[in-house]
């Protein structure tokens, strides 16, 4: 188990998601969601179950239900209720679940009313939910080769000056 | 409550003006600049520097602690330096050792703390931290300054004046890091202290300390005084590479509010009505010292060596009809208009010197240098709305055929080799497929392509086009935020990533640009500013364009 910042676990999460192949303003969301739901006691596997949905499940869905709803909204969650609480409780206005029904979520939105979303200094990763998720990230690792090495960031190797 | 009237201020510059590349690429820094921000409010809380650990030994090598009390609380600089191989010594992201390692810590650290600390902080990323390391950064020597100084302080005498001005600094970082990154400390865990709450407050801290540190260190093992003429001219220099240029992508509401901040503060200096006599000596005396400086700014490139002796001379014509611009009504006003045909290097130097030279308009703007509310919600009525407001606030995305290898001859990537940035050429390279989003021109534009003739929910067309989103959102930051798109694309063959480093060091404050490539460049951080012991004095907020006279 590895105590990490929220923004370690935001980051590594939204890079997951993009390596899993979610697009870049939905992996951005996730990230979120990632940090508060690990910070929330939730579990890392409901963040793998989430990225092996794709291109279905919530990383596609709960954004768009989110997207510009105001007052009451229904939320497909397809079954990852859980997470999708998570990104309600990550959004920096009034969010919260008013009932539930088979596959879905119903939420009360109140953008008016702004919020602080805090996080905690320090947020526990389990090695496993770590390890997968640095790995679905490796995906966006573009491989070493002896020209992007040379050239790609355009600089020598050494600076004695 | 007192009400107090706003500042007077003219019209801002269009977003279409200013979010362009080759603009962004002639900045200066300003007073608004972060470590300039950073600075004046040490000197304002006439902040006094400890060394309540001082373990360095003749050679320069061991641990210290530099304390100091900024906003209510106390923060500490870490320091740990050790021997290094020259073939060890590297300014990429991908070396492994450094000759020091540095921690801001929140508080002054215990022995404990200072042990945990100087066994990490020289691993840099493969290190873990916590909640108390607020910034994690590393630096290495300027070989040849560092041994000139060490070699006329133990003489007896003083470094070379040409020497130290050619190039700046004894130590150059080559990465700050902040906000939890390796464990650090997250910028929210901070945000809403005093002091620190503005952007890269902590990291602008660091930097600011690290370079008192070298001063010291410098003195420690030369054992004598620098001059102090000599030792406010050393900065601590800075490596930059790709690495920064994404953060202006990813941070459009940022981008937005501190361009606003600096459009601002210039429209009210141009709204200025009349310059009182003083006032008009003052900003003479300015545009002298930026002749000055713009004659000590020298790089090894031969290309960029002309650009800035072309600055210079421009200058020096600007200079000669300054006195009589500055007796006209709205002289800075006037003084902008008239530069518009200019080069834009001129335009961007006169727009600092106008800021400079009001700071009583312009320095409570400084407020703003945040994003505290987030970006706003992507709220259209329905596509209709939706195209209205991508068509106004990115019209210039139809400029760009993307069809054409040219317009998208780069890609920038995150290489698996410690996750170095880096930039490939899309048409040569494999790798493109797993290219990192900068690429916002051509996602607005294939959104635009993709949106039906009759207007239907955003909904509806984002479930048939999840992958639109981004672009989405990026509309409603737009129609909300002016300033919060570079209005180039940023994969064009002609997309140099230099301007916008520059851009990004410039706001941080950065000097004496010093490209070295396309892809990055050398800077000189904290230039002539107030070592610890001029905090509180006069010369503490005075050092636009600096000058080692």
């Amino acid at each position: 188990m590895t105590t990490c910042s929220a923004n370690e676990i935001e980051g590594l999460a939204a890079r997951a998601a993009r390596g899993a192949g979610a697009g870049v303003a939905q992996a951005a969301h996730f990230g979120r969601a990632a940090a508060m739901h690990l910070a929330r006691g939730g579990a890392g596997a409901d963040l793998l179950a989430a990225l092996d949905a794709l291109p279905g499940g919530p990383v596609n869905a709960v954004p768009l239900a989110l997207l510009a709803g105001e007052g009451e909204v229904r939320i497909a969650t397809g079954g990852h209720d859980a997470l999708a609480e998570s990104y309600l409780a990550a959004l920096p206005f009034a969010a919260r679940v008013t009932g539930r029904d088979a596959g879905g979520l119903r939420a009360h939105l109140s953008r008016a009313d702004r919020r602080a979303v805090s996080l905690p200094a320090r947020i526990a990763l389990d090695a496993g939910t770590q390890g997968a998720l640095s790995a679905f990230a490796a995906r966006t690792y573009v491989p070493q080769s002896e020209t992007s090495r040379l050239s790609g960031a355009g600089a020598g190797l050494t600076d004695n000056d | 409550m007192k009400d107090l009237a706003l500042p007077a201020q003219q019209p801002l510059r269009p977003p279409a003006e200013v979010m362009r590349l080759k603009r962004l690429g002639a900045f200066f820094p300003t007073r608004l600049s972060f470590l300039r921000v950073l600075t004046r409010r040490l000197s304002d809380e006439g902040a006094r520097l400890s060394r309540p650990v001082w373990e360095i030994d003749a050679d320069g090598y061991g641990r210290a602690v530099l304390s100091l009390p900024f906003g209510g609380r106390t923060y500490s600089l870490v320091c740990v330096t050790q021997p290094l191989a020259d073939d060890q010594r590297s300014d990429r992201v991908i070396a492994t050792a450094w000759d020091a390692a540095f921690v801001l810590y929140d508080g002054v650290p215990d022995g404990a703390e200072i042990d945990r600390i100087a066994a990490t902080a020289p691993l840099q990323e493969a290190g873990r931290f916590t909640e108390r390391d607020l910034v994690l950064s590393r630096a290495n020597r300027s070989v040849r300054l560092w041994g000139h100084v060490i070699d006329r302080l133990r003489g007896g005498g003083q470094p070379d004046a040409d020497l130290l001005n050619s190039i700046g600094y004894l130590m150059r970082t080559t990465a700050v890091y902040g906000n939890g990154k390796f464990g650090i400390a997250d910028r929210d865990l901070f945000a809403s202290r005093p002091g620190l709450g503005l952007s890269f407050m902590a990291e602008m801290l660091t930097v600011w300390m690290i370079r008192q540190f070298t001063v010291d260190l410098a003195e420690h093992v030369g054992g004598a005084r620098l001059d102090r003429r000599l030792a406010r001219h050393l900065g601590v220099g800075n490596a930059t590479g790709l690495g920064m240029a994404p953060f202006l992508v990813s941070h459009p509401v940022l981008l937005n509010n501190w361009m606003m901040v600096r459009e601002t503060a210039l429209a009210r200096a141009r709204a200025l009505p009349l310059l009182s006599d003083a006032q008009a000596a003052r900003v003479l005396h300015l545009a002298q010292r930026a002749d000055l400086h713009l004659g000590q700014w020298q790089v090894p490139e031969a290309a960029h060596q002309a650009r800035i002796d072309a600055l210079r001379a421009d200058w020096a014509g600007f200079l000669r009809d300054l006195p009589a611009a500055l007796d006209q009504d709205h002289p800075f006003d006037t003084l902008i208009r008239a530069a518009a045909t200019r080069s834009l290097d001129l335009q961007e130097l006169l727009v600092s010197l106008a800021i400079e030279a009001c700071p009583d308009l312009v320095d409570g703007l400084a407020e703003c240098l945040t994003d505290p509310f987030g970006a706003p919600p992507a709220d259209f009525a329905d596509t209709g709305a939706l195209g209205a407001a991508a068509r106004a606030h990115f019209g210039w995305v139809r400029d760009h055929d993307f069809a054409r290898a040219d317009q998208t001859a780069q890609f920038w990537y995150v290489s698996e080799e410690k996750l170095e940035p880096r930039l490939g050429r899309r048409h040569e390279e494999p790798g493109a497929d797993r290219e990192s989003p900068l690429f916002v021109a051509r996602a607005v534009q294939a959104m635009l392509a993709d949106l039906p003739d009759r207007p239907e929910p955003v909904t509806e067309f984002l479930t048939r086009h999840p992958d639109h989103l981004w672009a989405v959102e990026r509309v409603a930051v737009a129609q909300a935020c002016p300033y919060s798109e570079i209005r180039d694309n940023l994969l064009a063959d002609d997309c140099l990533p230099i301007d916008m480093l520059r851009a990004k060091l410039s706001l941080f404050g950065a000097s004496k640009f010093d490209p070295k490539s396309d892809l990055w460049t050398r800077v000189t951080m904290a230039q002539g500013a107030p070592l610890a012991e001029d905090l509180g004095t006069t010369r503490a907020d005075d050092w636009w364009m600096p000058v080692l006279t």
